[in-house]
């Protein structure tokens, strides 16, 4: 990848700048006249991220605070058991803890089935021989990225549908009853089979480009020499791809665990129907429901704010743990 | 190079498998694209599949002589191109400065 050349351009400018500086270090109008322009081009995107990132975490009182929108939460009245009230109320609330399992449950599916996709297919288009036929493959499946999840959900309708979907019309005609129904949409267990099959179907394709970027960068030396060894196509993949691909791995699997409570609302909101609401109701979902259609702002910034703890525990956690195996984690 | 057998049957497996996978990104799409340009007698009996049944480019008259789907169409184009500019402009003044490392704060 480039960022592997250009962490060792910055090592070895580091290095020199390290041999050069004084023990006091430059002087303030040297360090500014060399380097004045750069401040100069970060003060837009600081100003950007403080006003639109870091002024609104001031908002997060309101989860302390009783429910009013209207005046600023450092004017409103504490809220009861010392500000905690909207958490107790949230972890008493039986539609918050199904949200809290759905949201859990969808999103290590995700992790477990939708992480290793884009892997395998990277590491099957590595293996294919012929150049343009590869590019070819490559465009089509990062296609479905490109559409939204709302047409998405159009599409799941037109195939998967209980009686008009193309798949259930094939079967009706293949078993010879009308009655015979592969129920994706309609039964849960299967609904929470279609939503993670066309999650991988919209992302995989996008998420090789990464890897086969990363891909490049292992020496074909390595290749040549694993051939010579006597390995085969499988003991090749293992043993030299994948060790070159763990790198870019671990950095993507910390970013998406940095978000497992996290839940994506338009995913869940196209794609589930009224007889699906059992599994469907995610986190997002509820915040809707009971935040902007119902008006409890307070009890749903409480929930947003047990999201964003939670996801950042488990982003220092995996960070750690990177550490720990070698790698460099993100921060 | 010289393949051995082995090897030349995991390529036409591989081959195989890229085909079924292209076959599957395509064909909702592909299905989607019939169904739009097929007549409604076809669509109500469910008999289009791949190919369109019956040449009609009727809906695709409905909505681009309709001037508020025109309207959110423009809107959605500019949106599009507005909104990359503004991010790639940002990203890269953001992040030009932070590949020294001798600067302060970075």
């Amino acid at each position: 990848m480039e960022g592997s050349a250009l962490r060792s351009a910055k090592a070895a400018s580091a290095a020199t700048a390290t041999k050069a500086k004084k023990s006091g270090g430059f002087s303030f109008s040297t360090y500014m006249r060399r380097y004045g322009t750069l401040y100069l081009l970060l003060v837009l995107p600081i100003v950007f991220f403080i006003v639109f990132r870091y002024t609104p975490m001031a908002y997060i009182l309101m989860a302390f605070k009783k429910n009013n929108i209207i005046k600023p939460p450092w004017q409103v009245d504490w809220a009861k058991n010392n500000g905690f009230e909207w958490f107790i109320k949230a972890f008493k609330d039986q539609q918050f803890i199904r949200a809290l399992g759905n949201t859990i449950k969808l999103n290590l599916l995700d992790l477990v089935c939708g992480f290793p996709a884009p892997i395998i297919m990277a590491l099957l288009l590595n293996e294919l021989a012929f150049k343009r036929f590869k590019k070819v493959t490559q465009t089509i499946l990062y296609l479905p990225h490109f559409l939204s999840w709302i047409i998405i959900s159009g599409l799941a309708l037109r195939l998967l549908a209980d009686n008009d979907g193309l798949v259930n019309i094939l079967y009706k005609q293949m078993k010879g009853d009308p009655n015979a129904v592969l129920p994706f949409l309609s039964k849960t267990n299967w609904w929470v089979g279609s939503y993670i099959a066309l999650g991988i179907w919209k992302e995989a394709g996008w998420g090789t480009i990464i890897y086969l970027a990363a891909l490049t960068g292992i020496s074909p030396e390595l290749y040549e020499a694993a051939a010579v060894d006597g390995a085969g196509r499988f003991r090749r993949m293992w043993h030299v791809t994948l060790p070159g691909l763990r790198p870019t791995i671990i950095v993507l699997l910390i970013m998406r665990l940095g978000s497992i409570l996290g839940s994506e609302f338009d995913r869940p909101l196209a794609l589930s129907n009224k007889l699906v609401t059992n599994a469907s109701t995610v986190i997002s979902i509820y915040v809707y429901q009971k935040g902007i259609q119902g008006g409890q702002y307070s009890l749903t910034t409480a929930v947003g704010l047990f999201q964003s703890v939670v996801g950042v525990i488990f982003l220092l956690g995996a960070n750690s743990l990177a550490k720990r195996f070698g790698e460099r984690g993100i921060m | 190079m010289i393949k051995s057998k082995q090897t030349k049957i995991g390529d036409i497996i591989i081959v195989l498998i890229c085909l079924l996978l292209i076959f599957i990104c395509l064909v909702p799409m592909l299905n989607v694209l019939a169904r739009s340009l097929s007549s409604s007698n076809y669509l109500i009996r469910n008999e289009v599949i791949l190919w369109p049944k019956g040449w009609n480019v009727d809906a695709y008259k409905t909505v681009l002589s309709n001037a508020k789907y025109v309207h959110s169409l423009w809107y959605t184009a500019l949106l599009t191109v507005g909104c990359t500019i503004l991010s790639l402009t940002m990203t890269v003044i953001c992040s030009y400065p932070l590949t020294y490392d001798q600067l302060k704060g970075g």
